[in-house]
């Protein structure tokens, strides 16, 4: 692209968008849903509750631009039945879980959805079928910095505000985000005014106050267009996938090993075997999650010794 | 009051001459305030490229954009894509600009491509084969075709800002274009029948260009209404006189008017009683994209590649053929003359390509099918280096059309445009 050829991409990703829509799509969504949109939004409330005393709150924000539209298909078939059941296992007390959906700001008529904490499986279906999968796309850069900085100025969390406990976003993507947030995208697409664009660097300081942020690349051939680029921003916080199916399994994992539920990484691939994972998915979440274990010296591999 | 200049810039070849860079160029010269386009539509691409690396290929912004705060004005013969447009504006922010879309202004009445307008002219393309105009595959001829035959279907910008009264219009229009499509080159699967077999495109196109269209603002009569009283203005043709509707070789022409015809109009709809500067732009070699006469043509210059001009699935082929004395001569005569030409692609001749000019055909060029003859006499452009080429081409070109030279390009780049014209 960049030769003129607006037309033609913008004709094509409509196309595409509307081929990848079967007669038995479950998104059925065809503008952004009225409740998902951030516009005017103060905040979004992960609250305790008397079910719920220990909320934690974790969102996952899914890349929903051309070649990315296969994760929520899959969450919404397969896995996230399972990832409940899982994070249950790791004994992470009371998940709330918000499903938010990311395009790209600069033409994307649903450049960010954002959906609500729910604790049951049920509503977090909901939210996240409601996403409308616009299929944008094809570019260098999608608006993953305007979403974090809605989580990051936009939600308001007990785990954080009353335990001083941290939440979790699970970004899926494969472009990097741009280099700074555009204060007309802030404006047009939240309705907060900035007085200047902001580097997404300071952009992912104000989120990690609150958050662990971690980004998920959903396949090794994708890491070449953005891992750089996400590595400079997170660090090992940078998960690198085998398989997008692995998501609801690899987000766990890493909340499991961060919240030092489990020791290390073979008591995680024992968790998950006994979970119903099969072997080869187990090896795959494990080399998913290695580097992120070893920053933290959970990898289970022998430290090496001092020299005295 | 301060005198203003309105410069009007056209193409007297057949597109591609450089008017991106020429547009950017005069706008930092002048301190234009506002770049008018004025014919054509999203199939326009005009290159700007900074000297800190930085280009854009420019289709329905401004040329000037890149310089912070001048805008767009989209005059009504325009055809807008508006898809595309947020896509532009997409592409253009990733190189440093984010305000594309906020400096628009686009007029009411500027008439709309559909899906069903832009897939139509591909299928009707293709089916043409060997035989294909050059379209670009955007979709501007059929939308204004359409707009003489089927009034009561057109959607203008302003009609955007009513979705409820464009869904109707929307399914008429697929209904008998489908109907016409399948008559004239028979029912086909698949790829662009999509766009007529899928009832939800109507929807999801809608939803984006309504969207789209909200964020722009609306122009309802004559000039944007913060046009000012000081400034210089900048008029971007499209295209290029020998591609004109009127005065272009059919069938190889665009449903457009080429010419200064258009600018006048506005300018005197708006009421400009100061100067106006008649710009007509051609390269120091004449090329065409696609099918379609080229009498000059030859490839001793194809070794001259460009990064911005690739031979496109829609258009084919980027043809070169030496400077037609004979062509120009005629583009100047049917725009109603210029007051000065702008030379660009000087720096080709730094090549040492026996370069040479046509300076007859054996008839005269009429309007129309076998409108032009072939070349029968070149003349040698001698000399030692490079810019001894440059120079003697110039002088012989100011020579044989009678013209000043008061701007020249000696590369693509914004600072290798010389300009010799009052500031």
């Amino acid at each position: 692209m960049g030769h003129g050829n607006y037309s033609h991409d913008a004709h094509m990703a409509m196309l595409q968008a509307r081929a990848s829509s079967g007669s038995t799509e479950v998104f059925a969504q065809r503008t952004c849903h009225p409740l998902m949109n951030p516009k005017g939004v103060r905040a979004r409330e992960s609250r305790d509750s008397p079910e719920h005393p220990r909320s934690l709150g974790i969102i996952f924000a899914l890349d929903v631009s051309g070649s990315m539209g296969e994760i929520p298909r899959t969450l919404a078939a397969t896995e996230l039945p399972s990832f409940m059941k899982v994070l249950g296992a790791c004994k992470v007390a009371d998940p709330q879980v918000m499903f938010a959906a990311i395009g790209n700001a600069g033409w994307d008529s649903a450049p960010l959805q954002v959906g609500q904490f729910e604790s049951s499986a049920d509503l977090m279906d909901k939210w996240l079928t409601s996403i409308y999968l616009e299929a944008g796309g094809g570019n260098e850069y999608e608006s993953y910095e305007l979403a974090m900085y809605f989580f990051a100025t936009h939600t308001e969390m007990d785990c954080f505000v009353r335990r001083g406990r941290k939440g979790y976003l699970f970004i899926t993507g494969d472009e990097p985000a741009w280099p700074a947030l555009p204060r007309a995208h802030a404006e047009a697409v939240i309705g907060d005014r900035l007085d200047e664009d902001v580097p997404t660097a300071e952009v992912v300081a104000e989120l990690a106050k609150s958050f662990h942020p971690f980004f998920l690349i959903p396949d090794l051939a994708r890491r070449a267009g953005c891992e750089a680029q996400w590595r400079e921003l997170l660090g090992d916080h940078v998960l690198c996938m085998e398989s997008h199916e692995d998501t609801c399994f690899v987000a766990a994992g890493a909340i499991a090993i961060n919240e030092g539920i489990v020791g290390d990484l073979d008591q995680l691939a024992a968790l998950l075997a006994a979970q119903g994972a099969a072997g080869d998915r187990v090896s795959r979440i494990v080399r998913a999650l290695t580097p992120f274990a070893a920053s933290l010296e959970s990898d289970g591999a022998p430290l090496p010794k001092p020299h005295v | 009051m301060i005198k203003r200049v309105g410069h009007l810039v056209v193409d007297l070849g057949f597109g591609d001459a450089g008017k991106g860079h020429l547009v950017d160029a005069l706008v930092r010269h002048t301190g234009a305030r506002w770049v008018v386009r004025f014919n054509g539509g999203a199939q326009a691409g005009h290159t700007v490229v900074l000297d800190d690396g930085r280009a854009h290929t420019f289709a329905q912004l401004g040329a000037g954009s890149f310089v912070p705060g001048v805008r767009t004005f989209l005059a009504a013969p325009v055809v807008i894509h508006p898809t595309a447009l947020a896509v532009e504006a997409g592409v253009l922010a990733q190189r440093g600009v984010g305000d594309g879309l906020a400096r628009l202004a686009v007029d009411a009445r500027c008439r709309i491509i559909t899906p069903y307008h832009q897939s139509a002219n591909r299928l009707r393309e293709h089916a043409r084969g060997d035989a294909r105009h050059g379209s670009c595959g955007v979709g501007v001829g059929e939308t204004v075709a359409d707009s003489l035959a089927h009034p009561d279907e057109t959607i203008t910008m302003a009609m955007l800002r009513d979705p409820t009264a464009v869904r109707p219009m929307l399914a008429r229009t697929r209904e008998r274009k489908r109907e016409a499509l399948r008559t004239a080159i028979g029912h086909g699967n698949g790829g662009e029948w999509r766009t007529f077999e899928d009832v939800g495109i109507a929807e999801t196109w809608l939803a984006r260009a309504s969207s789209i269209a909200a964020s722009i603002e609306l122009v309802d009569m004559g000039a944007p209404a913060v046009w000012g009283e000081r400034g210089d203005v900048v008029f971007e043709g499209a295209q290029g006189v020998l591609l004109d509707e009127r005065f272009g070789f059919h069938p190889f022409t665009s449903p457009s008017t080429c010419t200064f015809a258009n600018a006048d109009a506005i300018l005197d709809a708006w009421g400009w009683s100061d100067s106006r500067r008649r710009i007509g732009v051609l390269r120091s070699f004449h090329v065409r994209h696609g099918p379609g006469p080229l009498p000059s043509e030859t490839d001793a210059l194809d070794v001259l590649a460009e990064p911005h001009n690739v031979d496109g699935p829609w258009q084919g082929r980027f043809r070169r053929g030496w400077f037609d004395v004979v062509l120009a001569r005629h583009a100047i005569e049917v725009c109603g003359g210029i007051d000065t030409l702008a030379l660009t692609h000087l720096d080709a001749l730094a090549h040492d390509l026996g370069w040479r000019i046509a300076t007859s055909h054996d008839r005269g060029i009429a309007c129309g099918v076998d409108a032009v003859g072939r070349v029968d006499g070149l003349e040698a452009i001698a000399g030692d280096d490079g810019e001894a080429r440059m120079s003697a081409l110039r002088r012989r070109v100011s020579d044989a059309l009678a013209v000043p030279i008061e701007i020249a390009s000696y590369g693509p780049r914004t600072s290798e445009v010389m300009l010799a014209i009052p500031r």
